[in-house]
């Protein structure tokens, strides 16, 4: 499994480049393939209707308008509100630059990663490196179950309780972990000659 | 369809020349790059009027596509 980042594989390109290769080349190229085959599959089946509305048709109301509203009208909503987003983050990154991070030191990592890495650092302090790629295969099998196990043919949250609940605690479970990474103190996890 | 597509691609190209242009605007005060800007900013503008128009409560395209 580790081939891709071993010596074999390319003994000429740094292990640097390779992974600077695979974040501004592979991966931004695999995301755009996914979002083309999820707005393919947007446009195939409609856009949703209502939660509300689709779980009252299923108890004998008339069947709901679908979606009430088209595929382009929705895209252009969507764009738009992208766009808020991203000119909310230019002004963040003007008015508050993001840093380099604090200062590595060679041959040792005692730093702590980036905000959005915290919740699963944790469990790098309690099970060691590996930890770092079982916990987010557990999330995100976690993730993918959930329309296996989630018969349900209701779609309000009101009637999904049992989920709602599982997922409002991984949640919390999340928040709570990032924020006990943050104040506690960074453990030595590589040493180095 | 055709015309969001057409305004990605405007904003797209609008984003891109404002970054390329920057470098030079900013780092040496080059005309070209200030001209770049200017004209990427124009581009970002032209395309990002469609998706924000029907977001503020302008009357969206009638595009009769599902």
């Amino acid at each position: 499994m580790g081939f891709w980042f071993s010596s074999e594989f390319a003994a000429t390109l740094p292990l640097l480049g390779r992974l600077y290769i695979a974040h501004i080349m592979i991966l931004p190229t695999l995301g755009t393939l996914l979002l083309v085959a999820h707005f393919l599959l947007v446009k195939r089946h409609g856009i949703s209707s209502r939660p509300t509305e689709a779980d009252a048709a299923l108890e004998g109301a008339p069947a709901p308008n679908p979606g009430g509203s088209t595929f382009s009208a929705h895209g252009i909503r969507m764009v738009g509100f992208g766009l808020v987003v991203l000119a909310v983050s230019i002004a963040l990154t003007l008015i508050w630059p993001p840093t380099l991070g604090p200062q590595p030191v060679p041959g040792e990592e005692v730093t702590k990663p980036p905000w959005m890495f915290l919740p699963i650092y944790p469990f790098e302090d309690w099970f060691g490196l590996a930890a770092l790629l079982w916990v987010p295969v557990i999330l995100f099998a976690g993730l993918v179950a959930v329309p296996f196990v989630d018969r349900s043919p209701f779609r309000s949250p009101r009637r999904r309780r049992a989920l709602i609940a599982i997922g409002l605690f991984v949640a919390a479970a999340l928040v709570f972990l990032g924020v006990l990474a943050a104040f506690t103190t960074p453990q030595t996890h590589l040493t180095g000659s | 369809m055709a015309r969001m597509l057409f305004r990605i691609i405007l904003l797209a190209v609008g984003l891109g020349a404002v970054e390329i242009g920057l470098v030079g605007a900013v780092g040496s005060g080059a005309l070209l790059g200030w001209l770049t800007v200017v004209i990427g900013l124009a581009l970002i503008v032209a395309g990002s009027a469609g998706f924000m128009v029907p977001l503020l409560g302008g009357r969206a395209d009638e595009e009769g596509e599902a």
